[in-house]
């Protein structure tokens, strides 16, 4: 839902310096996911507070699961 | 050594025989008393004037098998288990047919009850899977966990 809605499923963002940031600069760049809800990882570990990013990160925006 | 995530994703929908032979492998496992299984089974749901006909599903798949070895592990840790199986299905699973399959085994009921319903819980609740309702009108929606 959220990979169908990208330009691409993969693809490099410009560094940002923590989760905070990155989400917001993602927001500007795609206006779109402000009303979409989903969370964060980074190297598949889910964001719960502010996790600060060296730029070789895997991060994946990830909608709510719903395995099962 | 440590020990490393194992695959818990199957193509396609989990068959009754998979179960079955799952079951007859731990025959000769005697120390097991009871077994609790459970199984997640697709359902024809109303959506958006249509029926659900199949549920297609994705996952990040490295994320889930990491996920899922952790969840694995605490289970292990708080219930006195003997074994302990997890497989769910990717790609297209029809109405009717079992796409969750999650299998516990100890000593006694209680410990292989309780960790079933947990596993299931938290596999629901964390796993990054996600389930697009393929509907008979031809269109599609994503599932969303109740």
């Amino acid at each position: 839902m959220l990979a169908e809605k990208l330009p691409q499923p993969k693809f490099e963002f410009p560094y940002q310096k923590d989760s905070d940031e990155l989400l917001k600069a993602l927001n500007q760049e795609y206006p779109f996911l402000e009303d979409l809800k989903f969370s964060l990882a980074v190297d598949k570990q889910l964001v719960q507070e502010k996790t600060p990013l060296k730029g070789s990160e895997e991060i994946a925006l990830l909608p709510p699961f719903s395995g099962g | 050594m440590t020990r490393k995530p194992k695959n818990i994703f199957v193509e396609g929908p989990i068959s009754s025989e998979k179960i079955a032979t799952s079951i007859q492998n731990h025959s000769s496992k005697t120390d097991i008393g009871a077994h609790s299984i459970f199984l997640g089974q697709i359902r024809a749901d109303e959506k958006e004037g249509s029926t659900v006909r199949a549920i297609d599903y994705t996952a990040y798949e490295d994320m889930a098998l990491e996920k899922a070895f952790e969840i694995r592990e605490a289970i292990f840790e708080k219930y006195p288990l003997t074994c302990m199986h997890i497989y769910h299905s990717l790609g297209e699973v029809k109405v009717g047919e079992i796409s969750l399959f999650v299998f516990t085994s100890s000593k006694h009921r209680k410990a292989a009850i309780n960790a079933c319903e947990e596993l299931v819980e938290r596999i629901k609740k964390e796993l990054p899977v996600w389930g697009k309702e393929l509907l008979e009108s031809e269109e599609a929606t994503w599932k969303e966990n109740t």
